[in-house]
């Protein structure tokens, strides 16, 4: 799981170069509240029998208490990259809170979830504070950096022009953003959507580690492409804009909730695209990762019950039975 | 260092490679070790008869015994001279106790007068051969002979070596190329076989043409590059099938271990038994991984101290490879002869139960690596899972005896899970300890 972590670096690092110190704020938060909350959890709930006294002893060599494995770490990270960088501090605390308890520990601890838990958190965030998690403001510039390095905490408060980002600009207002800007991120959007150059930097380090494979982000982009060329829109406008990029390489390749099969991931990633284009273009959310993954999640039992092979049991013939 | 770094740093698919061969030099001979603990059965059902009494004197390679009944039985030999200890139960590799000769050795290794195979009414071919080569402890097997009339038209020999680190047939072939090929012909001789198929690697070219070049006025002998290494548990499903199939008679194959074959030839020609076999001693808990000839018999613990292993930190002794090898409870048993390494691993951080709190398990998390690099294409996890719960039926239907117990995807869990154990522990709830093909591969009896 730190193998995320380390992927996850390139975009920490572009988000705070965008939008400030806040940005590694909000990552920082959503860290500790997602590791404290299954600590938390996991020594009264899942810890029979558990001593405080030699607490840190207990801690670590204890075998129900596995937060030290990196998954709460990563989805914390997740969490943080999904959020606008002008959300106060206690979205990301309760959205870490909501993601690791009810996302995952409900249902009973790491690789028994159904759906993604960073996802869970945003998708919670949303329903229940969506002016908060909906509101952009723009990258600052570099004159605004040297004024927010300041010692004290108010320096650090983005008070940023608020800004539409490209896909809301385009479902309410028509109007497309040029391809640079996408790529590099200097666009208004969620901490970790913006910059496609880190999150490809970040994808192309899982891909050679060997901790994600091709299968589910070539499918999910390859069939976001394809729908989005078939429908008439711009296809790479659609790639690179919002938090596709980001769902294909990191949100849906979590590895506990996708299809265990090479055909199932593919089909995964494909229901995942189409999703996503259809909720962008036809429903009424500018942003449709979320969900797609969400939904994808759901049907991944039943998908991976109709691509595993059946199995003949080993023929016992004259050359088995010699031996 | 197969053992200690954290899941993100290393786990490719097999272990690292330490260089192909474990040293460049010849193989050495371990000392004698001062006692030898030989089985007479394979498992605690075996019918065995014993031919010696405690406090008897032998000499090495005296019959100590016959494991099996007559006339598919195998011969028993002391590895070395000393003093009959003890008869009875003691701990063996695959079993829980089993009956065993111990001796204590004298440290002369005086040997006993013996008459070589060739000249004895053993020579020629047919039953008597075989039966000859069983009688010097060989494992030959005997079961696919009989039902064939002693007769078999082809042999296969799989030299590739599946397991990483353990590069023992290589450094036989590389030694002893006209040994292995002249075992080849006494053995294609005596069961009228008319061509053998040798197996490599396909990247070991020097050792390709060794081999041939040994075997180059034997017109029988086809020595083939593998593209792959194939796991010896696979041989009899997987490589009979696939490269017998379409020649004249598929079932009249036998498959001998490299050996076995060095053993037929030191019989044949200076009749002595098989009391001695090269062994690879690898793994992260040994400072001096070695290839050695070591007797038949030895305790483990003796074979790690003396290549440099410190006992107190070791966290998994294996016999076999780090993949396939068979994890042993106390290094007390003795080695056996067929087994072709010992892999000890060290582990650190060790709780009340001596497991490794470092490499403790954890839920699945269903990354599918071990899916991945199956070559059984099976769902390990998934079928652990049922395991797990009891739920061996279901197991059977989702492919459990389809696996060749390779080991990859217990090498590859990220989550450490005992995923071969798991498997292991479904086959022998189903269908008995015969079932499992890493134990029915270091059976004596049965070749």
């Amino acid at each position: 799981m730190f193998d995320v972590l380390i992927a996850s670096l390139p975009i920490v690092v572009a988000s705070t170069f965008l939008f400030g110190l806040r940005a590694l704020w909000i990552t920082l938060i959503s860290v500790v509240t997602a590791m404290a909350t299954e600590a938390l959890i996991q020594i009264f709930f899942k810890a029979p029998g558990f001593r405080f006294r030699p607490f840190l002893y207990n801690f670590l060599t204890s075998d129900d208490i596995t937060v030290l494995d990196g998954s709460a770490l990563a989805t914390g990270l997740l969490l943080a990259f999904t959020l606008p960088p002008g959300s106060p501090f206690w979205i990301p605390m309760v959205g870490a809170f909501v993601a690791i308890a009810i996302g995952k520990q409900v249902f009973g601890g790491i690789g028994h979830n159904v759906f993604n838990p960073a996802l869970v958190g945003r998708a919670f965030l949303l329903a229940a504070w969506p002016a908060q998690t909906t509101s952009w403001t723009a990258p600052i510039s570099w004159s605004r950096w040297i004024c927010l390095l300041g010692p004290s905490p108010h320096s650090w408060m983005v008070d940023g022009v608020s800004a539409a980002t490209p896909l809301s600009l385009l479902s309410l207002q028509g109007h497309t953003t040029p391809l640079f800007q996408l790529m590099v991120g200097n666009i208004a959007g969620s901490l970790g959507e913006t910059s496609a150059l880190a999150i490809l930097l970040g994808a192309a380090y899982l891909l050679y580690k060997g901790t994600i494979s091709w299968h589910i982000p070539v499918s999910y982009v390859g069939a976001a492409f394809l729908l989005s060329l078939v429908l008439g829109e711009d296809p790479l406008f659609h790639v690179f804009a919002g938090g596709l990029l980001l769902g294909a390489f990191f949100m849906a390749t979590d590895v506990v909730t996708s299809p265990v099969t090479k055909w199932g991931r593919i089909l995964f990633g494909v229901g995942a695209g189409v999703l996503t284009i259809l909720i962008r273009l036809f429903g009424a959310f500018p942003e449709g990762v979320c969900y797609s993954i969400l939904l994808m999640n759901g049907l991944t039992p039943l998908i991976d019950k109709y691509t595993a092979r059946t199995y003949q049991p080993p023929k016992k013939d004259a050359i088995t039975e010699g031996g | 260092m197969d053992g200690f770094l954290p899941t993100f740093i290393r786990r490719k698919a097999r272990p690292p490679f330490p260089g192909r061969l474990a040293q460049e030099g010849p193989a050495l001979k371990m000392e004698i070790p001062e006692r030898v603990v030989v089985p007479l059965q394979d498992t605690p059902d075996t019918p065995y008869e014993v031919a010696v009494r405690a406090e008897e004197t032998v000499r090495s390679g005296q019959l100590l015994g016959w494991m099996g009944k007559a006339p598919a039985r195998l011969g028993v030999h002391a590895s070395t001279s000393g003093r009959v200890d003890r008869v009875g139960p003691a701990p063996h590799p695959l079993g829980i106790n089993v009956y065993s000769v111990s001796i204590t050795s004298d440290g002369n290794d005086e040997g006993c007068v013996s008459s070589p195979l060739k000249s004895g009414e053993a020579g020629g071919n047919g039953q008597k051969a075989i039966e000859g080569f069983r009688e010097m402890g060989i494992p030959l097997n005997y079961g696919l002979l009989y039902a064939r009339g002693f007769k078999v038209s082809s042999l296969l020999v799989n030299a590739t070596e599946f397991e990483p680190h353990i590069t023992s047939s290589h450094q036989l072939i590389r030694e002893f190329p006209q040994n292995l090929v002249e075992g080849l012909k006494v053995l294609m001789g005596a069961c009228s076989a008319s061509r053998a198929l040798v197996l490599l690697e396909k990247d070991m070219p020097s050792l390709i043409k060794a081999l041939k070049e040994a075997g180059a006025e034997a017109p029988g002998i086809v020595v083939r590059g593998a593209g792959r290494p194939c796991p010896e548990t696979a041989t009899k499903d997987f490589l009979l099938r696939k490269l017998f199939s379409g020649g004249p008679a598929p079932a009249e194959v036998m498959s001998v271990s490299l050996s076995s074959l060095f053993a037929i030839c030191r019989a044949w020609s200076s009749g002595e038994p098989f009391t001695e076999r090269l062994i690879t001693i690898a793994g992260s808990g040994i400072k001096n991984p070695q290839n050695t000839w070591v007797k038949i018999g030895t305790p483990l613990a003796h074979l790690i101290q003396c290549s440099g292993g410190s006992l107190p930190c070791l966290g998994r002794v294996a016999v076999g490879g780090p993949l396939m090898g068979i994890p042993q409870y106390s290094l007390e048993v003795p080695l056996i002869k067929k087994a072709r390494g010992i892999f000890a691993a060290v582990a650190f951080l060790f709780d009340e139960h001596r497991r490794s709190r470092f490499y403790k398990r954890i839920p699945c998390v269903k990354c599918a690596k071990c899916v991945d690099v199956c070559p059984a294409s099976i769902i390990p996890s998934f079928i652990a899972g049922l395991i797990d719960n009891k739920l061996f039926h279901d197991a059977e239907q989702w492919g459990v005896f389809n696996c060749i117990e390779c080991g990859l995807c217990e090498y590859v869990c990220p989550s450490r899970i005992p995923l071969l154990e798991l498997m292991k522990h479904g086959k022998v709830s189903l269908g008995g300890e015969g079932c499992l093909l890493t134990r029915s591969n270091l059976e004596t009896l049965s070749g």
